[in-house]
């Protein structure tokens, strides 16, 4: 039971988003007429599931939203702006339903009866008894408590059969088939002919005659399969159990008929599972048995924690042959050309597989972006000003748990911007801007990373302000020398706003502390651009993977580190002339044109320091676009590496993100070069600021 | 009205032949005379239903007669009926 219910939840999801998308697309006047149909059929389809499940709240709710979607589609409603914006509304409302059921929680009710007052005036006013007709009585789908059939279910086994010419080419029979079926047990055969064609259109080589074969009492699916083991590939083939099918089928309500989808030619009871939506058939509709010929872009559900596994195992694969190269390099066998190319090719191999499963968990962050627009709805409603939201990038893939843990933090970003960053519609008349602002929301793969940003066209941080607050709060001491980047920085500290700053929506400050805690949690980075007048820009720079890594191998007095490689732009062996001496300690390099600081990495990390004359400078560049020169004892190596958690395992330790494991097995800690440039400052409201992007 | 007589063994062969007596003989009514079918296979089935759907699109009548012990075997082996291969002309 609990699987079928969370089947249904899934797909709801899916439906919703697909309910959310055709109502944007219903803000356009001159809107697809399928668009509606489609908003139509996503809404029906929520109320067809959760009549499977009693979820009575859920089923009228959605009855009365398809109600006034019905009278849209069928061009007895207009969709005027407020109209657009009450189905929006019903639209979150019907997600929040979802949202009640699947966590068994009570649903605002006071909320959706304002919603159903709203709904019901309208549809009686285009027609008093349009909803008179409706009465719901919930037929309940009982799939009992345990995984195991009640024990008045019917046991045994549906196959169905449709066999290709081949088949019959090859000299066989659906005959035999249909005999050797019958001897499983006690089997009634059906023959389909519903897919035939008339005589004008029909072809011998075209063959559509079909069987549905009930195979009563306790066959296995194995002994079905054993059947067909020599035909499986000349026919289409599905087996599914008899008790799986039999409650969907038989007591799924039949009322309200959306016919989406031709029936199929297999099928026997075809009327019941048009009517089913997708939601609740799946898992026990759903053929188990193999389809010979699947259906191009067909698609399988597989639980993330399998994927996870697969990933971990990848993960291990990286490190054992990493393991394997040290091995072969000890026994000095690296330079033999088999030895060399084997090992490339498993490294091809791994990669490969890495990037398969990769692909296989990464999801488009339209998943993300498409909620959004909710939060700016919402949030432009209780500001009172008017605002749109511009996606771009939605299709730009990230993995899927970064997908999940992105929700949070940009929701906030979002009600930030519109609560804070934007002016109010007169203020922005007054500075001659549109009346209407613009949050633009946007991602892109830059760089092997991920960038997302979360801009307004709003006045701009207002940094005075910002500057006294913290002062005021003793964050910063009073006249601090701050570059406006590091006043911007300010804002990630906790507790930078005052709760008086508060609004009932957002407090710029309040909360992006959390935001970076967040997006560092899943290695990325904040940064702030604020233009005055302009408009403020938060970027978000996350990894593709959590899982692995290309980096740099260096010695670091004794020990060796990896560095990203994504942060890395060259690396040199400096002659004099390019350091420059500043101070007592401190050098800079003459590089392309700038003067970058040098961070010996073993003073750093409190390791035996490296000679100032010798070793190696790496210029590596942060998110934040600031440069600078690591010099380290030597580099030995670029590799894949695993990322393990040093926070999970450990703890955190300064200027490092992750930890390793190496060929020799040693464990080897993933430097953070990010953290490193910006603790440069020794200045105390610099250091804040640093400390505010670092954490 | 003329018998059609169906092939004594309506295999996989015979039934490229038989499909071309049939749409020789469309927008007639048809009896199909199964008496000496010995052995039927499945395109032949398949060809016969989709004459009967000819037929009753073309609003024919479309009967079998006389249908052999082996032709109601196989038909009954497949899970099939003769319902399934006449049609009825409207009244």
């Amino acid at each position: 039971m609990d699987e079928f219910r969370e089947m249904f939840f899934v797909e709801c999801d899916e439906l919703l988003e697909g309910l959310a998308n055709g109502l944007r697309k219903m803000e356009d006047p001159d809107f697809d007429k399928e668009t509606v149909h489609a908003v139509f059929r996503a809404v029906h389809s929520i109320k067809g599931g959760a009549a499977a499940f009693a979820l009575t709240t859920l089923v009228t709710f959605a009855h009365r939203f398809e109600t006034l979607l019905d009278l849209i589609r069928s061009d007895r409603m207009d969709t005027p702006p407020q109209i657009i914006a009450l189905l929006h509304r019903s639209s979150d409302c019907l997600s929040d339903l979802v949202m009640s059921a699947r966590q068994s929680a009570e649903p605002d009710q006071a909320h959706v009866d304002g919603l159903l007052a709203e709904l019901d005036a309208l549809i009686e006013d285009d027609d008093p008894v349009a909803d008179t007709s409706f009465e719901f009585t919930p037929i309940v789908l009982d799939f009992g408590d345990a995984p195991t059939p009640a024990p008045t279910a019917e046991e045994g086994i549906i196959v169905r059969m449709t066999p290709n010419f081949e088949l019959y080419r090859s000299g066989n029979d659906p005959l035999a088939l249909l005999a050797a079926l019958r001897k499983l047990g006690d089997a009634t055969v059906e023959l389909n002919v519903d897919a035939v064609p008339r005589l004008e259109d029909w072809a011998l080589e075209r063959p559509q005659l079909g069987w549905t074969v009930r195979i009563s009492g306790a066959v296995s699916e194995l002994d079905v399969r054993s059947v067909f083991e020599f035909v499986d590939d000349c026919c289409r083939l599905s087996i599914s159990r008899i008790e799986e099918e039999q409650p969907v089928m038989a007591q799924l309500p039949m009322a309200d008929p959306v016919m989406d989808t031709p029936p199929s030619p297999t099928s026997a009871p075809q009327a019941p599972v048009a009517e089913v939506p997708p939601v609740v058939a799946p898992p026990a509709a759903r053929p188990s048995g193999a389809v010979t010929e699947p259906a191009q872009g067909a698609t399988i559900r597989v639980g993330l924690d399998r994927v996870d596994r697969l990933m971990n195992m990848i993960g291990e694969l990286v490190i054992k042959e990493a393991m394997l190269s040290q091995v072969i390099q000890t026994a000095g066998l690296h330079e033999s050309p088999d030895v060399v190319a084997g090992l490339d090719s498993i490294r091809q191999l791994a990669g490969d597989i890495q990037e398969s499963v990769m692909a296989i968990r990464a999801q488009p962050l339209k998943l993300v972006f498409q909620r959004m627009h909710r939060i700016l709805r919402e949030a432009a409603d209780a500001t009172g000003k008017p605002v749109r939201l511009v996606t771009i990038g939605e299709q730009t893939e990230v993995d899927k748990t970064m997908i999940e843990r992105l929700v949070d933090p940009l929701t906030h970003m979002i009600r930030n911007s519109v609560d804070h960053g934007l002016e109010d519609a007169l203020t922005r008349q007054r500075r001659g801007k549109p009346q209407e602002g613009t949050i633009t929301l946007s991602a892109a793969h830059r760089s092997g990373r991920v960038q997302i940003e979360v801009s307004d066209d709003g006045g701009g941080i207002n940094r005075p302000k910002v500057r006294q607050i913290a002062e005021d709060k003793g964050l910063i001491a009073p006249g601090s020398n701050l570059t406006p980047s590091e006043i911007d920085q300010l804002l990630f500290l906790p507790g930078f706003s005052s709760k008086d700053e508060v609004s009932a929506l957002s407090g710029r400050g309040v909360g992006l502390d959390v935001v970076r805690r967040e997006i560092m949690a899943l290695g990325g980075r904040v940064m702030i651009d604020s233009v005055e007048g302009k408009g403020t820009t938060f970027s978000i720079a996350l990894p593709l993977t959590l899982a692995v890594l290309e980096g740099m191998l260096i010695q670091l007095g004794g020990q060796t580190m990896v560095l990203p490689i994504t942060a890395v732009q060259e690396t040199l062996q400096p002659d004099r002339s390019m350091l420059h001496g500043v101070g007592k300690d401190s050098q800079l390099l003459a590089n392309r044109g700038d003067l970058i600081p040098i961070i010996d990495l073993c003073q750093t990390f409190g390791l035996d320091e490296a000679e100032k004359e010798g070793g190696v400078l790496i210029v590596v560049e942060s998110d934040s676009r600031k440069r600078a020169a690591f010099r380290v004892d030597g580099i030995f190596d670029q590799r894949q590496v695993v990322i393990k958690s040093l926070e999970q395992n450990y703890g955190r330790v300064p200027g490092v993100s992750a930890a390793t494991i190496l060929g020799d097995g040693k464990i080897a800690l993933i430097i953070d070069p990010e953290e490193i440039i910006l603790s440069l400052s020794n200045d105390h409201g610099r250091h804040m600021a640093a400390m505010a992007s670092n954490g | 009205m003329h018998a059609l007589p169906l092939p004594e063994t309506f295999d996989r062969k015979a039934v490229a032949l038989f499909a071309q007596t049939l749409i020789d003989h469309r927008g007639k009514d048809a009896v199909l005379d199964a008496a000496s079918v010995s052995r039927i296979g499945v395109p032949a089935v398949e060809l016969l239903v989709a004459a009967r759907k000819q037929w009753l699109a073309d609003g024919r009548s479309l009967q079998v007669r006389n249908p052999s012990a082996a032709f109601l075997a196989t038909l009954d082996d497949f899970g099939a009926s003769l319902d399934l291969l006449q049609a009825e002309a409207p009244a």
